[in-house]
Parts: C-alpha cells; structure tokens; sequence
C-alpha cells in the first residue's frame, strides 16, 4: 500500500520480465536452422555466430525495443487522452511515421544520412499527434478522437499511397509496400543502435509523466489545481510518444494495436491507476511483440506472415470489441 | 490577515462579460458562502481565484503574492480545488482517487508515504466514506462521488479551500454533515470558500456570505446582512420569507417575486439583465 509505486508491482513487473525473457529465449532459438545458443557469445565467422549475433539477436531485440516503447505509447496516450481507445495507430501517429519514412526512402535521402529514416519518422508522428490534440485533446469523447484519427491515418495514408504512384519502378513499389506491413525480419544491430537512443529519450519522457496522469483521472481543472502544468505535460506526452514509436516505425514498419492491446489487459492489474500502467505496458509490449514475432515464424504460411499483419489479425477484431465494451459503459 | 485577495476580476468571452469587476477577500479561519443564480459567474470567479482562468482585468493575490507569477505546485500546495461536476475517468478505487489529493506532495519515485496515508485515513472518516473505500470509484452515487472527490481536496491539506457546489446532489444528512466539516476546517485555521444553493445552510454555517448576480458582487457582508427579502426578490426573483434568528434563521422561498423582479440594476445604473 505504501512505500514506492514500483514496490506494489514488483510480483507483477517480476513476472512479466520473466515472460519476456522465455520470449526472448524462444525466439533466438527459433529459426529454419538449429542453431545453439551458445552461437551468441561463440567469436569469429562460425555459421552459429553469425546466425545468432547478426539475424537473430538484433530481432529480438529490436522487438523488445518496439513492443515496448508502442505498449508505453499506448498506455501514455490512453492517460492523456482518458480514452481506452487510443494508440499510435489508431490516431494515425503510426501512419504518420510511416509517411516521414517513405517521404526519406523516396527521395533517397537514406543513403545521404542514415540519421534521415528516424527523424522523418519521429518528425512526421510528431505532427500527427499534434494536430489529433489540436482536433480532439480537450475532449476525452471517443468519437472526436477515433474520427479525428481515421482522418490524420487517411491522409498520411493517401500520401503514402501517392508515393507508391508515382515510384519510378515496381520494384521500389514493392519495396515501399512491404516494408509497411511491418517485420522483423532481417533487420541489423546498427538499425537497432541507431533507434535505440531515440526510443529511451522517449520513454523517459513518458514514464515521467505519470503522475501527471494520474492526477489528470480527475479531468483537466482538478490535474491543474494538483499542481500539473498541463501545457508542459501535453508537450512531453506529444514528443515523447513520436521519439519513441517513430524509429520503430521507421526500422520496423507499422506494427498496429500493441499499444491498444497490452494497456487494457494490464489496467486490471495494477488498479486502473494511470502512473502503474505505463511500467508494466513497457513489459507488456515487449513480451506481446516477441510473442508475435515467434507467431508469423510459426504459423506455416508459403512465405513469412509480416509482424504487422499479424498484430492487425488480431488486434482490429480486439479493437471492435473495446468499442462495444466503452459504448456500452459510456452509454 | 487576508490570505486570498481579488479585485476588479473581468472576463469576456466571445464578446460576453462574465465577470465585471468582481472582487473577494478571503481572511485566516473564515468560511465564505459564495451565492447567487445560476449563470451569476460563481465558478468563473472560482476558478479565477486558482488560476485557472486568466482574467482580462483585475487579479489575484494569494498570501500577497500575485497568483499568476506563482508556479502550479506552488498553487496546489496553497489552494485546494473541487471542481463541479468533476468526473473520474478510470474505475480506480475511492482510496486511490482520494490519494490523489496527495500529488502535489508526492515526486516520480515517490508512492504514497505514510504520512500519506494517515491524511488519506482521516479524511474518508471526515466525509464518511470509510466503508467505500475500495470501490471503484465510477460505482459510487452522485452523493457518495462527491464526498470521494470532497475527500480528495481535503487530502490536499491546503490552508485554502475552494469548493464548487459539495453539498448539491447530497441528502439533507451528508449536507449537514459536509458543511459542519468545512466549518470545523475554517475554525481549526483553514479559510474556505464554498459555492452554494441552499440559503439556509449558506447562513447558518457561513461566517460571511457574497453574493453574485450578472457577473457582479453585489453584496459581501456578515451572512444576516446580505440575505434579505428585498435582496433574494431582485436577484433571484423570488418571493421568500425569512424566519428565525441568530443561527437558526431559514430561508424559505414562496414563489415568484410579486410583481416580477425589475432587471438587475447594475450600481452604474445600465440595466444588464
């Protein structure tokens, strides 16, 4: 009851740490060869090394990285926002990302200044968080917020499709609409390092605004009157959601409904409680994306399911029901 | 000494003056009933007084300093808000969401202490709700939710209180209940402003009554002086009679004032109503 929140979660946090640790296990082990894990401390070219250290390692932690920042997005949003509906992709935040990202691969950018492909992400997430708060912040309606939504994650969504258009060859095409399902998949430990410290900035951010969202439980006025400087808290909430989930959008793709998922199925656990939710979503997210990645590597499809095709399998019909759960109690 | 001080407070909003020149002082140990009907610019002036409107005239001193200089936390820890109408958006349980009070004390690394939660046990007994304690919060009646958001401003421990309209949805027994609580408050040193409707409970526990009318105060006195038939005929309307005396006095409202009540005139003589 007393002492530091993280205390009154410890068996909760403990438990999903181990779960994403046996993920993270299984997934290094899974593969179309049997490699050992011994692979990923063995030295030099062996065939076990590089499969481990170079194919398996930056997967897995580039899940761990992504479901983790998109599970904390999610749970941040949803504070902000007093919405159980909202999440980077479904404001369009993802979309938005993704848009910054094509906007860079397009044009060639990438091979001028590695650096590009993340901060167009985080640059274009920033700009659709911005303006959903602009259309929709003030008012904690699902309505405004899910329209307000669909609309950013249309036009970034036409623009995209823009790109598509008029891309010089199908090849390109392809390229660019592949990488939007979202994967994993053959991705390099310097795309990991290069996103990783965009992501921790942004979950710093985040997680330091949960007393913020605690308080605003109570609605604007009260958090006001608690002492929170709610222009300040929206401003850290906006730039910590798109340093956190662009670079992942930006190495991965879009990889949907994480952090709709993983904040509602935690929220029980930790008493509803705004500031509580956000550590243990981190975990969450992690272990729902490894756990997903593990999926489309076992689910026996001719070629490999995409991560975001997965993750949208499951997560739209997810979706369809929190909205009839959220009508109904706000009926 | 005063510990709270506004003056010449004006707001205009889309071309409409909701506040004109209101002005309240607050002094050490006082509760003050804030009356008048509805529209009169009460929770304007209310929020105002915690900044969380920005005047476009006038200002507000809390302790002598200019509110609008003194940072959020600064505020939290000197005035104690309930809002109207306050809403709780997550099923959290009544104990959490009157801790709650406790986040102006509290840091990120920081949960509930136990100095916490003897302020925390204290004030569910002061507004009787010990026995809710670990419900969620959204399952409580609109009497028992005020109470647990009442709870939570008391949680503040703030030398001011202001407290928009606590005892509206409540039976006559948390009514009572709730006003005798803000007046021990102020008699233990803590000052208090609560928006009321009932004019028999405003003058009975009120040390000082102001009332509102059209975005003006137009009378701030000892809580007899400023409820009189006369007064409560033009600016609510009404005819009322009042009975009784020294703290027993009742306002018992009869009907609609005969003839109707004539505009609100305004002291510089324009009719605004």
């Amino acid at each position: 009851m007393s002492g530091p929140p993280l205390l009154a979660d410890l068996p909760l946090l403990a438990g999903l740490a181990v779960l994403v640790a046996v993920l993270a296990g299984a997934s290094l082990m899974i593969g179309e060869v049997a490699v050992p894990m011994s692979g990923l401390f063995a030295d030099g070219n062996s065939t076990a090394a590089i499969i481990m250290q170079e194919i398996r390692l930056p997967r897995v932690l580039l899940a761990l990285a992504i479901g983790g920042t998109l599970g904390l997005a999610g749970a941040a949003l949803q504070g902000l926002l007093r919405n159980p509906l909202a999440e980077p992709g479904i404001i369009g935040a993802s979309s938005s990302a993704a848009l910054g990202a094509v906007i860079v691969l397009y044009f060639g950018l990438f091979n001028l200044f590695p650096l590009a492909l993340p901060l167009a992400a985080i640059a274009g997430a920033v700009i659709a968080i911005a303006l959903l708060f602009a259309l929709a912040g003030r008012d904690p309606s699902v309505l405004t917020l899910i329209l307000a939504g669909i609309a950013l994650s249309s036009l970034a969504g036409a623009l995209i499709s823009l790109a598509i258009n008029l891309s010089p060859d199908a090849l390109s095409a392809s390229e660019i609409v592949f990488w939007l399902l979202g994967s994993l998949k053959d991705r390099s430990m310097d795309q990991f390092f290069l996103s990783l410290p965009f992501m921790a900035a942004g979950a710093l951010l985040l997680l330091t605004t949960g007393r913020a969202l605690d308080a605003l439980t109570l609605g604007e006025d009260m958090a006001s009157t608690l002492g929170f400087d709610l222009k300040r808290v929206r401003v850290q909430l906006i730039a910590g959601t798109a340093l956190a989930v662009g670079p992942g959008v930006a190495v991965a793709g879009v990889v949907g409904f994480v952090g709709l998922v993983v904040p509602h199925l935690l929220r029980p656990f930790v008493g509803h409680e705004p500031r509580r939710l956000l550590l243990a979503s981190t975990f969450g997210g992690a272990a729902l994306l490894l756990a997903a990645d593990i999926g489309v590597r076992l689910i026996p499809t001719n070629v490999e399911m995409k991560l975001g095709v997965l993750t949208a399998l499951v997560g739209a019909p997810f979706f369809l029901f929190l909205i009839f759960k959220v009508r109904r109690s706000m009926a | 000494m005063s510990v709270l001080d506004a003056n010449g407070l004006t707001v205009i909003r889309s071309g409409t003056s909701i506040l004109r020149e209101a002005g309240l002082s607050l002094a050490d140990g006082e509760i003050v009933g804030l009356i008048g009907p509805n529209g009169a610019g009460k929770t304007t002036l209310l929020r105002c007084l915690v900044n969380l409107i920005n005047p476009d005239r006038g200002g507000v001193r809390v302790n002598g300093r200019p509110v609008a200089t003194l940072s959020r936390p600064e505020i939290a820890r000197e005035v104690a808000y309930l809002a109207q109408n306050a809403g709780v958006h997550w099923p959290m349980s009544v104990e959490r969401i009157v801790g709650l009070g406790r986040l102006p004390y509290s840091s990120t690394f920081r949960g509930l202490g136990r100095r916490d939660w003897t302020v925390i046990e204290r004030v569910l007994e002061e507004t009787d709700i010990v026995h809710l304690r670990d419900r969620q919060a959204p399952t409580l009646s609109g009497g028992e939710r005020i109470r647990m958001l009442l709870a939570s401003a008391l949680a503040v421990e703030a030398p001011i209180l202001l407290a928009d309209e606590p005892i509206s949805g409540l039976d006559p027994g948390h009514q009572l209940q709730i006003m005798q609580l803000l007046r021990d408050l102020a008699r233990r040193g803590r000052s208090v402003v609560v928006v009321l409707h009932d004019l028999t409970l405003a003058l009975r526990y009120c040390d000082r009554i102001v009332l509102m009318a059209d975005g003006r105060v137009v009378a701030d006195d000892q809580a007899a002086g400023v409820l009189t038939e006369e007064r409560l005929a033009r600016v609510y309307g009404i005819e009322a009679q009042i009975h009784g005396d020294g703290g027993n006095r009742i306002v018992v409202p009869i009907g609609p004032a005969q003839p109707p009540a004539r505009p609100f005139e305004t002291p510089t003589g324009k009719r605004s109503a």
